[in-house]
This record gives C-alpha cells, structure tokens and sequence, in this order.
C-alpha cells in the first residue's frame, strides 16, 4: 500500500468520511478496557501494567479480586459505524493521579461516555465532574456486573445528578450488542445536540 | 475528499524516510488522530501508533518538572529498542511527527532530516491541499 493521507479518497469508501473522537470514561476498573476491546474493529492500543502491591490501599479491588492489570496510559480501538462515520475511542485511565493524560487525550473529542457501577457509584463522582469542567457531552452507561444491584433507573439519575436530557443506558462492556448499543446512544445525541441551534 | 495528486503530506514522510535506515513515518495530531503515514505502515496499525504518541507526547511533558521548571517546552522524545529507535517530535501547531529508525541508523542525521521535515510539513500544513471538488 501506498503513502496515504488518511482523508485519501483510495483508502476509504466513496463516500467523504467523518472522523468522530469520543472517549470512554469511569473510575478504576469499571470496564473501560474491557469496553474498547469488545467494540474496536482492529486490534486495540494497551496500556496494561501489572498491578503492584505500591497500589494496594489506593485502588480499590473490592468485588473484582481476578483483575491483575490496570490501564497506566489509554485504551484505543476504531469502530467504522457506516461509510460516513468512523468512531475513535480512547479510553482514559480513571485514576485522580492520571488527571493530566485525560485532559490531554479530551483534545477534540466530540463527546464521552461514562462507565458506571451501581456498587461503586460515589466512585463516578470524581470522573463526572471532569467530564463537566472538560465542557463535554457525555451519556452515562451503567456496566453490569455479577452481583450488583439493578438500581432503578429514576434514582441512579438522582443520584449521579443527570439532566433529563442525558442520555442513561444498561450494558455488559463484554458483550458487544449492549456495547454497541451503549455508544450510539452517546452518537445519538451528540447529534441531536448539534441539531439544537446553541 | 482531498484529491489524490495532492497528497503530498505522505508523499514528504516517505521522501524524508529515504535516508538509510529508517523505517516508518506517521503525521498524527495533538489529540491522537492520523493525518498521514509512510508508505510500509497500513492504516490500522498507524492509527494505532497515531493514539499511541499522543499519549506518549502527553506523559513526556508530565515529566517536565523531574528535569525543570514544569512549563519548559517539551521537544522530542526518543525511544530506545533492541530493534531501534522511535522519534517524536513537535511538528507545528497541534501536530507531531514520529519516525521509527533501525539501531544503526545516525542519530544525528536524523534528528537533522527531521527538524528540515517539520520545517517542510509546517508550510504544507498552513496551507491546506486544495478541495478536489467544492465543499
Ligand atoms: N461481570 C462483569 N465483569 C466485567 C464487565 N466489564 C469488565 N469486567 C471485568 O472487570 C474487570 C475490570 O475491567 P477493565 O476493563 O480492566 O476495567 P478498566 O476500567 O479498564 O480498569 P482500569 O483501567 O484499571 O481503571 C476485568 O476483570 C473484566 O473482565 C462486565 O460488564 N461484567
Ligand atoms: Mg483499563
């Protein structure tokens, strides 16, 4: 294959392409790198790092004792949604001490979705609110785990303090149906919100 | 779309990777997108390391402070393999060129081509190939 512009037109479809930046969002070991891996068509960028026993008392393993890895950087995978539109998603490590990455990765993102557990939902308040201050968009997907609490969905949105408007949907970050399903309701309305005159 | 004859961007990295041991080229921007690739990188695994100095470039300038004052401006960062060397280095505005090189190539000389490259790729990359057809 030749030298390529990624815009040029030999490469992709007919069809002008848009590249939309999103990114994957939640506390320590919420799914994020589980959520990438299911949805990217090629093979996933990671950053896994065995965890140290330095981590023992500041993230917190409750409930999910086999995870051996975390995320030190990002996740990265490409999900081709049509001819027209292609998703990039970069998944953000999300712990406080990685703070200065996430900012940086949010450059020209379009959007966020939030990963949340409903036995650690204090643990999402921190991310939320970076999600805010970044001015971003986000919808909230709530990863279901073995054992965790089905919170009605009228109080996990007071309880995570969601505008009417945002968009709060259920999946399984292994499972890619309710993946799938869990970013196009962020797609849908980053463009619904486009459509709003601002 | 950007009209094929016009593609000098890839054209320029796979110009620069003519000097002896050398191996890939990418263009990525600041926030980790592709804007161009060499010609032996397919698209995937460019977009993969496109992602990948992006954050390679974000924790490099985490770094700042164990050397300086924690605002000094960030460079390059050059990584080091068994099977070579990696530079990444700031390429005008919100962009950034990395180049893969084997471990005998002349460090120097590279760093050279490089600084000549960003120079080269900063005038292309103000004035933006024309639109094969209008917008
Ligand atoms: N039961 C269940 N387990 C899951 C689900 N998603 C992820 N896991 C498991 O939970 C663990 C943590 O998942 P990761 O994908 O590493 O989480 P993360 O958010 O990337 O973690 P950090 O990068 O360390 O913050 C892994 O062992 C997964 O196999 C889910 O939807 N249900
Ligand atoms: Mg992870």
């Amino acid at each position: 294959m030749d030298s390529a512009l990624v815009s040029d037109s030999r490469y992709l479809r007919d069809t002008v392409q848009t590249a939309v930046k999103l990114l994957i969002v939640g506390h320590f070991a919420v799914g994020k790198t589980t959520f990438v891996g299911t949805l990217s068509e090629i093979r996933p960028l990671r950053t896994e790092e065995r965890m140290t026993q330095a981590g023992t008392f500041v993230d917190d393993l409750a409930g999910i004792e086999d995870k051996t890895t975390t995320t030190v950087a990002m996740d990265f995978g490409r999900l081709t949604l049509s001819d027209r539109l292609v998703l990039y998603l970069f998944g953000t490590p999300g712990q406080q001490r990685f703070t200065r990455l996430w900012q940086d990765l949010s450059r020209g993102a379009l959007g966020a979705l939030v990963l949340v557990d409903t036995t650690r939902l204090d643990s999402s308040f921190e991310v939320m609110d970076l999600v805010e201050r970044q001015g971003l968009p986000y919808a909230v997907a709530v990863n279901r785990f073995d054992g965790s609490p089905a919170v009605p969905e009228a109080e996990l949105r007071e309880a995570l303090d969601l505008l009417p408007t945002t968009p709060l949907v259920q999946c399984d970050a292994r499972d890619e149906a309710s993946s799938l399903r869990a970013l196009i309701a962020l797609v849908d309305h980053l463009l619904t919100l486009d459509q709003e005159p601002a | 779309m950007i009209d094929v004859t016009n593609n000098r961007l890839g054209w320029m990295l796979d110009d620069a990777l003519r000097m002896p041991e050398t191996r890939h080229g990418i263009l990525l921007s600041a926030d980790g997108l592709l804007m161009a690739h060499s010609e032996r990188i397919d698209r995937d695994e460019a977009e993969r390391q496109a992602a990948a100095m992006a954050g390679l470039q974000s924790l490099a300038r985490g770094t700042a402070e164990f050397c300086g004052d924690p605002g000094t401006t960030w460079r390059q960062t050059i990584s080091e393999f068994d099977d070579g060397y990696v530079f990444l280095v700031a390429a005008g505005a919100g962009a950034y060129l990395a180049v893969s090189a084997s471990p005998q190539v002349d460090m120097e000389a590279v760093s050279f081509r490089l600084q000549e490259l960003v120079q080269r790729l900063g005038k292309e990359l103000t004035s933006p190939p024309r639109e094969s057809r209008p917008a």
